[in-house]
């Protein structure tokens, strides 16, 4: 997705439209504020701290080149975690001809309650295939996959952030979903 | 398991991913320092001109590197988008670089010297542990091979990149090295330690080794393993959607597309699947998908070559267990023909079955079956070494024939300190004391068979027993009430008399309201297959004091911030919270003092400020991941959270004030229409996130934990309303409880207790329990369902021997 595409995928209603740059006291408060979520939202997609803080830092660069979007507070959560969502299909998108699970050995997250190590290598495997199978959906059915199933949105939620109709969501996120399972099931069946 | 639960488990596990906060902090930390830098700064090398892929591909170094200008940056970025060479350069030198182990030098800004000595210490204190507890993953793997082919039918095969070659018998398999039986084949592997493993046709598996012990790898197939005693770790069998450990047993795992499907033939067997932990006996089988239907045991294991051994093994073990379970336990006893008969100034009342009958029942039906079956004769030679346990059983059984149905032990305070102990049981057999003659017996205990009464007692004056006036007492009269219910195993002591004896103030007993305590009764017994376990504590007067603080059974809404997933929860319904303050301050007069000087330096009234906007319902869990940071939640009723919200600020103010060096930082948030604050320690040593919520306080160490506790709340999905919990509530008439506490450490204490030994025991017992508490107006009863190791008579004896100590 290109950077373009950030307004395009908006409906009319949606439409955003930019401030001046913002004063440098306005960039620093919303970054201390949300930082955290952007980088939270961009590990979930990347799996790997490196690109999190890449994404971030694109989050970040956009704004201040673009303009602080004229969104009310409380909808600038939803609007950044968009930007992160989207920054880190991209990277994903860019990685996804490599064939390579990338090492995290300075990964400080263990997701279940410490297995054996060879099952949490495995799980670990299957999130990573997971991530890869997202990045190879389309701009639209990848945010909309991520913000359902990583960011734990509801489709009304999605809807209203897209501009689009929650039955367009719920077709969309039914056809990634069968996507993704059916990465998933290759992959799976490659390995046993 | 389906596609769509794997997804949705790996979605589920991507959402919960959790990235330590100082690991973002600092990431943030270096973006910033990029991205507010004055753009002179920012330069890099010399500019150089862009005229093809060739100069573009010169720029990825600096790209990776992090110290390309922006704007190159963004060309470049444009550029890869639309030219398919120019992103493989990028992707192939980032493959290098994604590769390296350690952190990027020169980026992190100087690290505190006072950090670094702390991080020195740390990592001194924690290697030892450290390397134990992860040897797996640190220490080189054991050498040697993992296992031996036996015995081929047909045609095995190793699994290699290359293909697959023939395996004769005798061939050695070493790690990780991957046997597959073709279609109509067999094979039985022994493994190092001794075990076999007996595989099937189209099956395939590798061993594997590490400090911690051996796993086979079950890839697909199905196989019958005999585990050999494990010297050293432990034996395990892993499909791809459990994990099977083993104790030294026969069992046998199928694994498959739709999951897999253990069955026990003989031992226990504990199969653990994501968080849950089955425990496995003779006969037992389970699968990890409802879409894997159950089939008997003679048909899971019918293709071995044993199969007939192992048909016999499972009847016998089968019937026995079948044979003991109808068999009626012991009966609830609704009176007692030798309470009349306890001594004048008892305290203390214990009152069981005789275990001879049980004993004597299980022993014989084992001596039958064996006369029987030639399987089992085999498995009691190879698994009984000497005659320790029998001779021991055959004792018990014997001296039990002699006595009654119950056996009473009474202790009153001796006459020189300590205490005098009375054991009685009804006399069956007139040759009793004859019987006993032949053992040696202690000069300090006497014995006398008078009355039809068996006495063994340190106190020569209780050996011819006589009804006294222990029946007048108050001890007397709650053991009578408990005996009218029905009682199987009961303790009962007179508080009143015990603490009278105590070396404690008698204040600060009365603050406590442990001085008004008259009575103590311990009880279990079994109903309809479910055993009770219950403990009354009897009040002279109204409770009073701390002994007050537990409130009246009440709807507890702070459960439902709690996951059915918790692995520890405890909570309560308590007093007004600032009647519980006044109750402290009449304790001690220094506790007022204190109490004064604190809201001197804080400005903040501990009972209007702090006490006053809380409610009494509270609860606190352990619920979520363990590692790396124990998720834990607490929850308080709060019916003033403005005012709540004003004394943190105005106690985090004067702590900031007072150690200016040491700061705590408060933040808050808008989201979703709801504030969320964040309290953290300087250096991120401490760090909590807390929001007010439909009348409680929600607090849990990060934002994704408190977010998922407001949404346990809102989709029901709740400790209190999950089967497992409520199956465990006890039967009682009360529609609510006081306090409740419940435990689920199985599934986090399994795989821990395999590193630390210690633990094994507390782990054997991994099952859920449940305690409930109850507080009325002069009692409290606590009451649970299951083995409860707080409520067994072994913790009796210790409670008992701690309170009756005189020095």
């Amino acid at each position: 997705m290109s950077e373009g595409d950030e307004n395009s995928v908006q409906g009319p209603q949606m439409a955003i439209s930019r401030e001046p740059l913002p004063a440098p006291g306005d960039l620093e408060q919303i970054f201390r504020s949300h930082h955290g979520l952007v980088f939270r939202a961009a590990y979930r997609i990347t799996g790997n701290l490196d690109d999190a803080e890449d994404v971030l830092q694109t989050v970040f660069l956009r704004m201040m080149r673009r303009g602080r979007p004229a969104v009310e507070v409380g909808n600038m959560e939803a609007y950044l975690r968009r930007s992160a969502v989207n920054a880190a299909l991209d990277l994903v998108k860019l990685r996804r001809e490599s064939s390579n699970v990338p090492l995290e050995p300075l990964e400080p997250v263990l997701a279940d309650r410490a297995p054996a190590a060879d099952r949490q290598q495995n799980a670990r495997e299957i999130r990573q295939c997971v991530r890869r199978a997202v990045g190879r959906l389309g701009p639209r059915a990848g945010e909309i996959f991520a913000l359902r199933y990583f960011e734990g949105h509801g489709n009304s939620e999605i809807a209203r952030a897209l501009g689009i109709s929650q039955a367009g969501v719920a077709v969309t996120l039914h056809r990634a979903r069968r996507q993704v399972e059916k990465e998933v099931r290759l992959f799976l069946g490659e390995r046993s | 398991m389906k596609q769509r639960e794997v997804l949705e488990k790996a979605a589920a596990e991507i959402r919960g991913e959790q990235v330590e906060r100082s690991v973002i902090d600092a990431a943030a930390a270096r973006v910033w320092e990029r991205i507010s830098a004055p753009r002179e700064k920012q330069t890099g090398p010399a500019p150089i001109r862009i005229r093809g892929c060739a100069d573009f591909q010169a720029l990825i170094p600096s790209y990776l590197d992090r110290t390309l200008p922006e704007a190159r940056k963004l060309l470049l970025e444009d550029h890869t988008r639309e030219c398919v060479a120019c992103r493989h350069a990028v992707e192939a030198a980032r493959s290098g670089d994604v590769q390296s182990i350690g952190p990027r030098p020169a980026r992190r800004a100087p690290m505190r010297p006072e950090w670094k000595w702390a991080i020195a210490a740390a990592l001194t204190i924690g290697t030892g542990l450290g390397i134990f507890a992860f040897r797996d993953e640190i220490l080189p793997v054991p050498g040697g091979s993992r296992a031996v082919v036996r015995n081929v039918a047909g045609f095995v095969y190793r699994v290699s990149d290359n293909g697959g070659t023939g395996l004769p018998a005798g061939a050695v398999l070493r790690d990780r090295e991957g046997v597959r039986t073709a279609k109509g084949s067999g094979a039985i592997l022994r493994l190092a330690d001794g075990s076999l493993v007996e595989m099937r046709e189209r099956s395939e598996l590798a061993v594997s080794r590490k400090w911690s012990g051996t796993t086979i790898q079950l890839r697909r197939g199905s196989v019958i393993v005999q585990a050999a005693r494990q010297r050293s770790g432990h034996l395990y069998v892993a499909t791809r959607d459990c994990l099977v450990s083993v104790k030294g047993t026969v069992f046998s795992v199928n694994a498959g597309v739709k999951g897999s499907r253990v069955s026990v033939i003989e031992g226990e067997v504990h199969v653990e699947q994501g968080r849950q932990t089955k425990v496995l006996h003779s006969g037992d089988q389970t699968a990890t998908s409802a879409q894997l239907e159950p089939v008997s045991i003679r048909d899971e294991v019918s293709w071995s070559r044993d199969s007939n051994r192992y048909f016999a093994l499972l009847g016998e073990f089968s019937a026995i267990q079948k044979q003991l379970e109808s068999s009626p336990g012991a009966p609830l006893r609704y009176s007692s023909k030798l309470l009349p008969y306890v001594p004048d100034g008892a305290v203390v009342y214990v009152a069981i079955p005789n275990p001879g009958s049980r004993l004597a029942e299980a022993w014989n039906l084992i001596q039958q079956r064996m006369q029987e079956s030639e399987a089992l004769r085999q498995w009691w030679n190879q698994h009984q070494a000497g005659a320790g346990p029998e001779e021991i059983l055959q004792k018990v059984r014997a001296f039990s024939d002699y006595l009654g149905d119950e056996i009473v032990l009474a202790l009153a305070p001796g006459k020189s300190g300590g205490m005098d102990a009375m054991l009685m049981a009804e006399v069956t057999r007139p040759d009793l004391m004859t019987y006993l003659r032949q053992f040696h017996q202690p000069n300090e205990i006497l014995m006398s068979a008078e009355n039809n009464i068996f006495v063994a007692t340190t106190r020569a004056s209780w050996l011819n027993p006589a009804p006294g006036n222990f029946s007048h007492g108050a001890l007397y009269a709650r053991i009578r009430e408990a005996y009218g219910k029905g009682v199987s195993w009961l303790c009962a002591a007179d508080m009143e008399q015990i603490l009278a004896q105590s070396v404690h103030k008698e204040q600060a007993m009365s603050g406590l309201g442990i001085g008004d305590v008259k009575t103590l009764v311990f009880e279990r017994k079994d109903l309809a297959g479910k055993t009770d376990n219950r403990a009354q504590i009897e009040f002279g007067q109204v409770r009073r004091g701390v002994a007050s603080w537990l409130a009246a059974p009440a709807p507890m809404g702070a459960l439902d911030y709690i996951s059915p997933d918790a692995a520890l929860t405890a909570s309560f319904v308590v007093k007004s919270p600032k009647s519980m303050v006044e109750d402290l301050l009449q304790l001690d007069p220094q506790v007022s003092a204190s109490l004064a000087e604190f809201e001197a330096r804080t400005g903040v009234n501990v009972l209007s400020d702090l006490a006053g906007p809380l409610g009494g319902d509270a609860a606190i869990a352990l619920d979520g991941p363990v590692l790396p940071m124990p998720s834990w939640k607490v929850v308080v009723e709060v019916y003033d959270p403005a005012r709540l919200e004003s004394t943190i600020e105005k106690l985090v103010a004067a702590w900031n004030q007072e150690k200016p060096a040491a700061p705590i930082h408060l933040d808050q948030e808008q989201s979703g229409g709801r504030t969320f604050y964040h309290i953290r320690g300087d250096r991120a040593l401490f760090q909590a996130e807390y929001t007010f919520s439909d009348g409680y306080l929600i607090a849990a160490p990060t934002r994704e934990l408190l977010m998922r506790a407001l949404q346990n709340r809102q989709t029901g999905y709740t400790l209190a309303h999950a089967p497992g919990f409520r199956s465990l509530l006890p039967n009682d008439p009360y529609p609510n409880c006081s306090a409740v506490v419940y435990q689920n450490l199985g599934p986090v204490i399994g795989p821990i207790a395999s590193q630390f030994p210690s633990l094994s025991t507390l782990a054997a017992s991994t099952a859920p329990t449940l305690v409930c508490a109850y507080g009325e107006p002069q009692r409290i009863t606590v009451a649970g369902t299951g083995n409860l190791p707080v409520l067994n008579l072994a913790a009796m004896g210790g409670i008992f021997g701690q309170l009756t100590h005189r020095p």
